[in-house]
């Protein structure tokens, strides 16, 4: 072996770590090589020394100051103990909580939910709900006309006079009414919505009034409506033109009258738009006897003074 | 089970277990160890009792962490090892002055000859100084290796590194003791 590859392993050849050739190997150099064996002694005597360093006692009490703080420690709960134990309190507690939480969650998301739809249909929905509670089905009517309805209210709707209830309110509307007639679901029409905009002219309110007093006549003698929604008939198109908003009824008729009713109401103005819901599967005989509910929304006229001559519409 | 008969494995069980009692026999049994390993690293007493003061609450502290896989004095010395280096660090920052040893160090191996004693005293300063002035992980392998006679293989699982990188430290840092310590020894191997 060359000098260089023995001292490189007399380290731990002086920690009796090498195998049995590699040491003999470098025991038989050692003898024929005295700067190697030099080498090795003074490498010898330094870990000697180092090996000769005196243990060094610690201070005294090291160990009880170390428990005492130990103890300390041992009596503060962890984070994790603080939040759990002692678990027959802690476990009620967060079970509730977390009950709490989640009704809390589910209130939110209901009333979330609900505003969320378009106001004015939500509106819709809480009048016509609140028709339908008030209406009470009564025994099969003699006439299939004859039957308590519900008011006729006068909807605000000036912000939305063109607004079409949505599908489903008139589908509810039409299964409320229905069972108020005392007959069943899909023989009816039910629901009919008729938009008519009044003529303009000031000296026809009198003529209004007039025909207003004839269609209430008929509505009379062919016990149609109640009086509420006789009377609403007579205030309803002349407050539409004295206030400049739209103004709804509601009327019921008989399916064979609904043709003759939309020719007279004709004569008040012009009928913007007509709709029918739900759609029926099969058309009805026009003379028909089923009660027809019918949403009138009669729209102010318009007014030559603001109104450019383009948007008038023409008589 | 007396004190004696207690495993260190033992201890732990019952430590893990909520018995807190059972780590004063873990720090009695290896207070000296880790404080001697700290202190030849350090060179300061005062440090070297705070710091393995730390090692032991720091081993508390984890103890629900130590799986067994390794010897429990293992993982102790490996607390230790991380504790001092990190704390020489901060000493060599702050440059501290560090207590002379003559005050700390006792009477080395009870010879009566003051005059012997006084060359030890001596030479242990020197052999201190030297040790200071290596790398902390060079002098860390001599300490374990020549002070406390740890195997090459427990040295490599306490530093975490393989046993070969263990033999070449140990090389390095024993050539350059020797270096540091020559004009102590003799010109030919005997002292002078």
């Amino acid at each position: 072996m060359k000098c260089d590859e023995v001292q490189a392993k007399l380290s731990e050849y002086l920690d009796k770590s090498l195998d049995a050739e590699s040491a003999h190997a470098i025991e038989s150099h050692l003898s024929s090589c005295p700067r190697c064996r030099a080498e090795a002694e003074s490498l010898t005597e330094s870990i000697r020394q180092v090996a000769g360093l005196p243990l060094v006692d610690p201070p005294a009490g090291f160990t009880q100051r170390v428990m005492v703080q130990v103890r300390e420690m041992a009596g503060e709960p962890s984070f994790w103990e603080r939040f759990f134990l002692p678990l027959r309190m802690k476990l009620p507690i967060h079970a509730a909580a977390l009950l709490l939480i989640g009704v809390f969650a589910v209130y939110f998301y209901q009333s979330e939910r609900l505003e969320k739809k378009e106001p004015a249909t939500f509106r819709q929905d809480l009048q016509l709900e609140d028709k339908n509670e008030r209406a009470k089905v009564a025994e099969p009517p003699a006439r299939p006309s004859v039957s308590r309805q519900p008011k006729a209210e006068v909807a605000d709707e000036s912000a939305s006079a063109d607004l079409k209830p949505a599908p489903e309110v008139r589908e509810r509307v039409a299964r409320s009414l229905a069972l108020e007639a005392g007959s069943a679901v899909g023989e009816l029409a039910a629901y009919y919505e008729l938009v008519i905009k009044l003529r303009a002219a000031s000296g026809e309110i009198q003529a209004m009034r007039d025909q207003l007093a004839s269609l209430r006549k008929q509505a009379e003698s062919e016990a149609l409506s109640t009086q509420a929604e006789r009377e609403s008939l007579d205030r309803m198109a002349p407050l539409a033109k004295k206030r400049a908003k739209p103004e709804t009824l509601w009327l019921t008729i008989p399916q064979s009258r609904y043709d003759q009713f939309k020719k007279e109401l004709s004569n008040l103005g012009t009928i913007e738009s007509e709709s029918q819901t739900p759609s029926t599967k099969k058309d009805l005989p026009s003379k028909s006897d089923a009660p027809l509910r019918v949403k009138i929304t009669i729209l102010p006229p318009v007014d030559p003074e603001t109104t450019p001559p383009a948007d008038r519409p023409a008589k | 089970m007396d004190f004696a008969e207690r495993s260190d494995a033992e201890c732990v069980r019952r430590l893990q277990a909520g018995e807190t009692d059972a780590f004063e026999i873990l720090v009695r049994r290896h207070e000296k160890t880790i404080f001697n390993l700290v202190y030849r690293l350090l060179g300061d007493y005062d440090e070297a009792t705070e710091t393995a003061q730390d090692v032991f609450l720091s081993a508390y502290r984890s103890i629900r962490q130590f799986r067994g896989e390794a010897h429990f004095s293992t993982w102790l010395y490996r607390i230790a090892v991380n504790h001092a280096k990190t704390r020489r660090r901060s000493l060599a920052n702050a440059q501290r002055r560090t207590v002379p040893l003559e005050a700390a160090d006792p009477v080395s191996d009870g010879r009566s000859n003051p005059a012997e004693n006084v060359v030890q005293r001596e030479i242990q300063q020197r052999v201190q100084q030297a040790l200071k002035s290596l790398e902390p992980d060079d002098a860390l392998v001599v300490l374990l290796r020549d002070l406390q006679d740890v195997p090459y293989e427990e040295i490599a699982r306490i530093l975490e590194v393989p046993i070969g990188t263990v033999k070449s430290r140990l090389y390095r840092a024993r050539q350059a003791l020797k270096s540091r310590l020559a004009s102590y020894f003799y010109s030919d191997g005997k002292r002078t």
